[in-house]
């Protein structure tokens, strides 16, 4: 018993030093250090931020610290509540909606004088729209896709449009995303009600509610139900079937073209204003907008890069050929209705 | 000397009270109560959680209760060692329960059957394994009375067992309602309409209105009816359900219960390996990522270590009021089981990156929120109250507390010690959704097979989450063997 008190009294002493200690030492103060938010995928091996950060810090001297931000709007929430107690510098990978759910209550960096994306954005006709929405100022994009079904290619589906996705043959063979929980599946949601009236939307969605296989939590469990050839077809993205040629080799995967157009997902970064080392921010967001982090963005993040000619002569060359929406900005009333109509529609079919 | 130590017993009831009702209060000291609830939508919501979660309670009691006179009888090692298998559905992420459930199915049967059967699928080896582990120590208790009065299998089981196993099924239907009432994922994917639940309801709340207040409202509302339903349950069950372990009366080879258990281990194990047989022929194994693993695994060990101390911390605290018989059956119903609510209430009160050590102790507490009371009330509860009236004599005898845990009360539920920490343990290596929720900064194996899982990296998810089991069941079994060879 005596040793088991002692073991706590350590163990507590221990707990309460490094407690102390890490308001003296830890990076969070060090104002040589970047600290940056961004999703656990981005920072891991295999995602760009280990590469981004090396090539970063070896022409700057500034050292980056990745903040794991497991959840955007988690994380945006403890900014916005405690902001002295935050402690990145700026955040990588918030969406369009993302943006208009969360990001007003956070106040951000004006950063419209180091957007490098202008040109970029100029030159493609889907994204020109975004230069004249006020986000472009607090928020530089960084990379794209467009939402699309996928398929195999020996299950020989000719689908060309929304409608096609009714047929018959694709009864319980396609797995969709809860718009409530994944970005993809608010974005096919969106997507429904932008092409059709809205009558007609609310018909096409309990009609695809009665139809699909399932409308999974995440996007990882409707892609494991199509690895695992439980579906046929995948709401996903267009640039998923290049992950499968370029890291498995793999051909026998390709995105639907759909004649309404696809819809695109944007990712965007931002500085927060109470960031410690502004300045550093302010050149990171300059660097992720070179040629050199674009192409990794692009082969590690499997997104399409802001500036379309870095994809010449490479597997996502073979995405211009696709018919694309052009990017919208949805107000977070217009999200709530929608969010609202799935809900019922998805209560009453219980 | 009682009398002296009663003032410590009411303070370490109240620290225990404000511990494992800190979540709520910490949500609620930061964002003000919003009872402005859409009472249609949350009416819904916990209807569904209800109805979920009492058919699936109700069907793998009821089932693990027609197995588990079988199984007692059996006292095969081998069958002994394949049990634990039992457990896996309970212990992996939910997805691969989901892939394996959904390979099976040409028509998935979607809505509440199709809900209830994956949260079978995952909680009915559990279940199975808690209720033989209390009926088997009944029937050595009994064994003798049972021999002298020839009673009959059925008056065995209807006038003794059963009623002595009351409160053990009430743990049990506990334990799965929870889980159920936790589960975001499976009601989704499974329920269609039914997929609205409270974790929903909570998750919509915060996540798409940014209403904390209404999610704090349905976590306190959520947990209350757990409290009044755990309590009110407990106040009607019959007896105490002390025991002694000794050998069962009867030994068989094999039986039908067996078969039937052995086929639902069979079912989830060969679902398992054909999906990591899968794994292996697609991934290169030059672009395994080990050094992130072996990180993700030394953290988890440390994770570990932390939350079997908090536990420790916990089980004495515990003890201590059970010797000194203050009143406290209330504090094992505080039970949330809210991964968002616990997850956020720990990323607000930790700073967001500090030491590691400090990061999985943030894990540790949360880990310990959801989880001891209810390992705590299934394993050890049983055990302290069959030694009771030997803490009696030694009260008597005016052995300090001290001495009666060194001397009576650990030597009698060590083992069970050894299996809620060895519990704790493993959730430790697969647990990743309250670690996002709560903004953790290290890497977890739970966390880090997460990420392969959704970044395409399926098969290496299910290699890795294999690995992962190997060393920690590998792990355990070879405590217990060292720990055996001490004796």
């Amino acid at each position: 018993m005596r040793q088991f008190i002692l073991y706590i009294l350590a163990l507590f002493s221990i707990l309460f030093l490094l407690y102390v200690y890490r308001d003296n030492s830890g990076p969070i103060n060090d104002r040589t250090n970047l600290n940056i938010y961004a999703s656990g995928s981005f920072i891991s091996s295999w995602g760009p931020g280990p590469e981004l950060k090396n090539l970063f810090e070896a022409r700057t001297g500034i050292k980056i610290n990745y903040i794991d931000m497991s959840d955007p709007g988690m994380t945006l929430q403890k900014v916005a509540f405690s902001t002295e107690e935050a402690g990145g510098d700026m955040l990588m990978g918030l969406d369009q909606f993302d943006i208009v759910r969360f990001a007003d209550r956070v106040k951000w960096n004006d950063i419209s004088a180091i957007n490098l994306q202008i040109d970029a954005i100029k030159s493609n006709p889907y994204l020109s729209e975004m230069r004249s929405l006020d986000i472009f100022k607090n928020f530089i994009p960084y990379n794209w896709s467009a939402v699309a079904f996928v398929t195999r290619t020996d299950k020989n589906y000719q689908l060309g449009s929304l409608h096609d996705l009714l047929r018959p043959e694709l009864r319980s063979k396609v797995a969709y995303e809860d718009p409530r929980t994944s970005s993809p599946g608010l974005q096919f949601l969106l997507w429904v009600a932008r092409t059709f009236s809205e009558d007609q939307a609310v018909q096409f969605l309990k009609d695809i509610n009665t139809h699909s296989h399932s409308f999974s939590p995440s996007w990882s469990t409707a892609y494991g139900l199509f690895k695992n050839k439980s579906v046929d077809v995948v709401l996903s993205y267009i640039t998923s079937p290049i992950y499968h040629l370029v890291e498995e080799k793999d051909a026998n995967y390709h995105a639907l073209d759909f004649k309404e157009g696809l819809p695109l997902q944007v990712e965007f970064a931002g500085v927060l204003s109470n960031c410690r080392n502004c300045e550093a921010a302010n050149k990171f967001i300059q660097f992720i907008q070179s040629k050199e982090a674009q192409r990794i963005i692009m082969t590690k993040n499997y997104m399409l890069p802001m500036n379309r000619s870095l994809t010449e002569g490479t597997a996502f060359d073979t995405l211009n050929r696709y018919k694309f929406l052009h990017f919208k900005m949805y107000t977070k009333d217009e999200i709530n209705k929608w969010i609202r109509i799935w809900s019922d529609i998805r209560k009453n079919e219980g | 000397m009682k009398d002296r130590l009663k003032p410590l017993s009411f303070l370490i009831i109240g620290c225990l009270i404000l511990f494992f009702s800190a979540p709520v209060s910490v949500i609620l000291y930061n964002f003000s109560l919003n009872l402005d609830l859409e009472f249609s939508d949350m009416l819904i919501a916990f209807q569904n959680s209800f109805v979920q979660s009492v058919i699936t309670a109700t069907l793998c009691i009821v089932l693990s209760m027609l197995l588990v006179p079988g199984l007692s009888e059996l006292k095969n090692t081998w069958i002994k060692r394949i049990m634990p298998a039992a457990l896996l559905p309970s212990l992996l992420p939910s997805i691969f329960t989901l892939l394996i459930v959904f390979s099976l199915f040409r028509d998935f049967p979607f809505g509440t059957t199709g809900i209830v059967l994956i949260f079978f699928v995952t909680y009915f080896g559990m279940s199975t394994l808690i209720l033989l582990n209390a009926y088997t120590a009944l029937v050595g208790k009994y064994s003798h009375l049972i021999k002298i009065y020839n009673i009959s299998l059925i008056d065995r089981y209807l006038k003794i067992y059963l009623p002595e196993l009351f409160k053990d099924i009430i743990t049990v239907f506990l334990i799965i309602v929870l889980g159920c009432f936790a589960s975001l994922s499976v009601p989704l994917l499974a329920g269609g309409g039914r997929g609205t639940n409270v974790e929903m309801y909570i998750y919509e709340s915060v996540f798409i209105n940014g209403n904390w207040g209404t999610a704090a409202a349905m976590a306190l509302l959520q947990m209350t009816i757990i409290f009044i339903l755990g309590f009110y349950l407990n106040r009607i069950s019959y007896f105490g359900s002390g025991r002694v372990d000794s050998d069962t009366f009867k030994t068989k080879k094999i039986n039908l219960s067996l078969v039937f258990f052995l086929f639902y281990i069979g079912f989830y194990v060969v679902g398992y390996f054909y999906q990591l047989i899968k794994s292996l022929t697609k991934i290169n194994l030059s672009n395994f990522y080990y050094s992130e693993f072996l990180v993700s695994l030394s953290n988890s060990f440390l994770l570990s270590f932390l939350t079997v101390s908090v536990f420790a911390i916990i089980l004495v605290s515990l003890l201590f009021i059970f010797f000194m018989q203050t009143k406290s059956y209330f504090l094992i119903y505080f039970l949330l089981p809210s991964t968002t609510i616990i997850g956020l209430s720990l990323y607000l009160v930790f700073p967001e990156r500090a030491h590691i050590i400090i990061d999985a102790l943030k894990i540790a507490l949360g880990i310990n929120l959801i989880y001891t009371l209810v390992l705590y009330k299934s394993y050890i509860q049983p055990q302290l109250i069959n030694i009771q009236s030997q803490l009696d004599v030694a009260r008597i005898y005016n052995l300090t507390f001290q001495q009666s845990l060194v001397s009576v009360i650990w030597p009698q539920i060590k083992s069970s010690v050894i299996i809620t920490a060895s519990i704790l343990s493993i959730f430790c290596f697969s647990e990743f959704a309250l670690i996002k929720a709560a903004g953790s900064q290290t890497l977890f194996s739970g966390i880090f097979i997460e990420r392969l899982v959704s970044s395409y990296r399926l098969e290496q998810g299910f290699v890795f989450s294999f690995i992962v089991l190997a060393i920690v069941f590998g792990f355990f079994y070879t405590v217990r063997l060292l720990s055996v060879k001490d004796k």
